[in-house]
Formats: structure tokens, C-alpha cells, sequence
């Protein structure tokens, strides 16, 4: 009975967790977008696009390199994880924004 | 990760964005230092104090000295007056008058900044075109081509040459002995070509005259031209001396900046406020960053790569040198190309027993020429087709690629040679 209410608590803990780094990386996206959309209005500008989106993912892996070479050893091993969870969050994101473009571009070569 | 991982992943961003130009250079070199110096201090490559070194400051003092330089004889409309002189005393016609321009422009980018060539060679190129319905787009863009060529008369002419003369103690004597004959060919290639193919597509270039009324209109204030133009004069011949007296080039320069404010009766502020800050803050940014990935490791990685082409013999590593300076440096600021070749060539030549001095000498070569590749690839170029395009001539990318390009490559074949040349006769 115990077990299972550690596990349910566990479970509990992990899915908030997972929930508000999901959040906050769909926020983070939604500004990175937003800022996207104004630079790369016109199609001609996609490569552009992708680019910028591999800058910002190279930039996320160094954002948590950051902080994992400041915080390391078991006490923030909590942290880094909501770190993590948070960085995929908007990695994810970017990542399905620069398969859109590419898309958008193969659509546009082929047309 | 490792720090080797960790300074690659900037390393690859900073030359994305670089190549891209998404953010303007300055900001693209801010970020590569601020994550470098974060990285570079957490893994214990250096300590935070060291940073300052890592910036290379007698550079960028020089640089800041002779942009406040070069701007202060701009600012009497000596170039302007200068050109406007001789066109008037020559009185050329038809193609002539072109070569002139394409000769102003070398000459005035080896003795200013070639921002400041450009514009005015793009002011009075169409000046002398419009009037007469002749399309100067082929003109304005070889004079931006013809400036990055003149970078090489002087160390002080174009930033990589200062860079890599104030580091490996190059004098300005050995860049008059070695580029003023490569400048003459190089003017002559472009000569020639503009006469076999840009003149063909022009049938009314014969048409071509300048009529000019009075060359001293130009000049705001006699008296600060030629008080500006003696300061400047006497600046040229102390950095020429400047190791004999004992005194680094950037402490020559910045005696020279405090007697041009002193004494030739322009305004300091206002030369100030025209000073193109971007140029030293780049510089200084970037020597931290590179300076990082040589520490990292990243920079060896590099040169490792490029040790089998250019270590391949004695000959042809300078050949081939300067053909990849070239090539990079028209897809990114020849700046960056040179602050990053510079560590690999000396790590190269240290590994294999090369000479490094003709190494140095093709990357000053090929990085100042190469740019000239696209339209985008270097300063001068892209500056003249911006001016152009505000006087009602747009160059495009495949008009610039199609007319010019194959100019500039010819002038990187043929400076290549010269290198050989001069390694062979025993000079380098």
C-alpha cells in the first residue's frame, strides 16, 4: 500500500513536471515563432529559416552544457532533469518548425 | 561534453550565422565570445583575467586610430578633390576614363578605408555615367572589386592585412615590396578584362567624358585639407618607422590622432560619431573566440584537415592557401577567415617545417581578393552595389556572378602564380 502511494506521488510529481517544462518550452517556441514569422515572412527566405532554427537548437545544447558544467553532482540532479525535460520541450518545437520549412521548400523546388 | 564537443557546437553555430548573416556580425561575434568566455572559464581552459590577452589589443588600437585617421582626411574632401583634379587635367574619354575610376579605386583603398573609397567612387562613377544613360553596374562593381585589390598596398589598407602584419611583425616596407607589383597585374587583369568583356556589352561606353568645372568645390576649408593631409602623411611614414623608434604601431597611430585633433581644425565629435565602431568591436570579439578553440583543441581538429592539402609541398601549400582563404572568405568576413587560418597556419607550419611567411602572405592575399567572389562576400563590393541600387541600378546576385566573378577568380589565379613566382625566384 505504501509502495503504491510513493509510486502514485512519484507519478504525480514527474507528469507536473513534465507538464511545466512542456509549458514553458511551448512558450519559449511561441516567442521564437513569433519572431520567425517577422523575420521570414517571404517563402524566399526558408534556408534562412532553417538555419536560424539550427542556430537556436545548437543554442539549447549549449544552454544545458551551461548549466550542467556550473550545477553538477546528485543534489541537482533534479534540476538538470526539469532543465532537460524544458530545453526538449522547445528543441521538439524547433525541430518540427525546421521540418515544416524544409517541407514548405521541397514543395516550392518541386513546383 | 567535452570542451572539444562543447567549442565545435559553437564553432559551427557562429560560422551558420556568420555565413547566413541572420544577426549582424558584431552580434554574432558578442555571442561566440560570451559563450567562449563562459565555456572557457568553466572548464578550466583559462582564467577570466586572461581574457583581456586574449583580446589583442594592439590591433584593435590600431585599427581604432587609423579608422579616426582615414575618416579625418575624408572629411576635407581630399579624395573627391583628388579625382575630380586629374580627371580634369587628363581630360580622358570612352573606355579611359573607366580605367581611371578602377585605378582611384586601388589607389584611394590602399591610402583609406574602403567603406569611404566606395563611396566616393560610387558618387562620382555615377555622376559621369547617368547623365549620359550608360549602365554603370558593371563599373561601380569592378571599382568594389578593384578596392578590395588596393587593401593590399599598406597593412594599415584592409583590416586582415593589419591583422596579420601586426602579429607576425610584417612592416608595411615588405607589403610596398611584395603587393605593389601584384596590385599593378592585378589592375592590369581587370583592365583587360573590362576591355575584352564588360566593354562589349556597353556599346556606348566611347561616349563616356568628364566634364569638370572647378575640382576645389569639393574642399570645405583649404587650410584643414592640407593641415589633415600632413598630419596623415607624416602618420604614414611613422608607422613605416615605427619598429625603429621603438614604439608599437598603435601608440605611433594614436600620437598622430592626438595631432589631427589638435591641430587640423576638424571637430573631434563628429569624426568620432562617423567612425565605423563595428570593425574593432568585431576584431576584439573574435580574438577571444578564436583564441578559446585554439585552447579547446578545436582549431588543431581543424587543421588537421587542411594539414595534408596544404603541407603537401613547400610549393603549392601557399598556392593552395590562397585559394582557400579565397573561397571562405566570399561566404564569410574575410576578418573571421583570417583571425581563424592564422592559429591553424602556425600550428600547420610548426607540425611539417614549412615556412610560414608565404603562408602568411596568401592568406593576406587570398582573403583581401577573394571577397570579391559574390556579392555579398566582402564590404566594398557590397557597399558599392547598395549605393548603386540607391541611385536607381540594382546589381543582382547573378549579374554580379555572371559579369564579375570570373574577374575576380582570374585575379586569384593569377595572384596564386605570383606567389609561386616569388617562392620560386627565392623572395618569400
Amino acid at each position: 500500500m505504501m509502495v503504491s502511494s510513493n509510486f502514485t506521488v512519484g507519478a504525480w510529481f514527474v507528469v507536473m513536471i513534465f507538464c511545466i517544462a512542456f509549458d514553458l518550452g511551448f512558450t519559449v517556441y511561441k516567442y521564437v515563432k513569433r519572431r520567425f514569422d517577422e523575420i521570414y515572412s517571404a517563402e524566399s527566405v526558408l534556408p534562412k529559416r532553417i538555419i536560424h532554427g539550427v542556430v537556436y537548437l545548437i543554442f539549447l545544447v549549449l544552454a544545458y552544457e551551461a548549466i550542467r558544467v556550473r550545477v553538477e553532482g546528485e543534489l541537482f540532479a533534479g534540476l538538470l532533469f526539469l532543465v532537460y525535460i524544458a530545453l526538449s520541450a522547445v528543441a521538439f518545437f524547433i525541430a518540427v518548425d525546421i521540418v515544416v520549412s524544409l517541407r514548405k521548400l521541397r514543395r516550392k523546388r518541386i513546383a | 561534453m567535452t570542451p572539444i564537443e562543447t567549442f565545435s557546437l559553437i564553432f559551427l553555430a557562429t560560422i551558420l550565422l556568420l555565413v547566413s548573416e541572420i544577426e549582424h556580425k558584431v552580434v554574432v561575434a558578442l555571442l561566440a565570445a560570451v559563450f567562449s568566455v563562459y565555456f572557457g572559464v568553466s572548464y578550466g581552459l583559462y582564467e577570466i583575467e586572461d581574457v583581456y590577452h586574449m583580446m589583442d589589443m594592439e590591433t584593435v588600437l590600431f585599427i581604432v586610430a587609423s579608422l579616426i585617421l582615414f575618416e579625418s582626411l575624408n572629411e576635407t574632401g581630399f579624395f573627391k578633390f583628388l579625382s575630380l583634379l586629374v580627371f580634369k587635367k587628363l581630360r580622358l574619354k570612352g573606355l579611359f576614363v573607366v580605367y581611371l575610376l578602377l585605378a582611384f579605386a586601388t589607389l584611394f583603398s590602399g591610402i583609406a578605408e574602403n567603406t569611404i573609397t566606395m563611396i566616393i567612387m560610387t558618387e562620382i562613377t555615377l555622376s559621369v555615367f547617368t547623365p549620359r544613360r550608360i549602365d554603370p553596374r558593371a563599373t561601380v562593381a569592378m571599382e568594389g572589386v578593384m578596392s578590395n585589390v588596393g587593401g593590399l598596398l599598406l597593412p594599415i589598407s584592409s583590416i586582415p592585412g593589419l591583422i596579420v602584419a601586426t602579429r607576425k611583425n610584417i612592416g608595411a616596407e615588405e607589403f610596398l615590396v611584395i603587393d605593389t607589383p601584384l596590385i599593378f597585374i592585378l589592375l592590369g587583369v581587370a583592365i583587360l578584362y573590362y576591355r575584352l568583356v564588360l566593354a562589349k556589352q556597353e556599346a556606348r561606353i566611347e561616349e563616356l567624358q568628364v566634364v569638370v568645372d572647378d575640382p576645389w568645390k569639393a574642399v570645405e576649408n583649404r587650410s584643414v585639407l592640407a593641415r589633415s593631409l600632413l598630419i596623415f602623411s607624416l602618420f604614414i611614414v611613422g608607422v613605416l618607422v615605427s619598429d625603429k623608434l621603438g614604439f608599437t604601431p598603435s601608440y605611433v597611430a594614436f600620437f598622430f590622432v592626438t595631432l589631427m585633433f589638435m591641430f587640423s581644425g576638424e571637430n573631434p565629435g563628429r569624426i568620432l560619431s562617423k567612425i565605423s565602431w563595428d570593425v574593432p568591436f568585431f576584431v576584439a570579439c573574435f580574438s577571444i573566440f578564436v583564441e578559446s578553440l585554439d585552447r579547446a583543441g578545436v582549431l588543431a581538429l581543424v587543421g588537421s584537415y587542411l594539414e595534408p592539402l596544404i603541407s603537401a609541398s613547400a610549393f603549392l601549400g601557399p598556392f593552395v592557401l590562397l585559394l582557400i582563404s579565397g573561397v571562405f572568405s566570399s561566404v564569410i568576413a574575410n576578418v573571421s577567415v583570417v583571425l581563424l587560418l592564422l592559429p591553424i597556419v602556425d600550428r600547420i607550419s610548426s607540425i611539417s617545417g614549412l615556412n610560414p611567411h608565404p603562408l602568411y602572405w596568401s592568406m593576406i592575399i587570398g582573403s583581401n581578393i577573394g571577397g570579391g567572389l559574390t556579392l555579398y562576400g566582402s564590404v566594398p563590393v557590397l557597399m558599392a552595389a547598395s549605393l548603386a541600387e540607391k541611385g536607381g541600378h540594382k546589381i543582382s546576385f547573378g549579374l554580379y556572378a555572371k559579369k564579375i566573378a570570373p574577374a575576380v577568380f582570374l585575379q586569384l589565379l593569377v595572384s596564386d602564380f605570383y606567389i609561386l613566382l616569388l617562392e620560386i625566384l627565392g623572395v618569400l
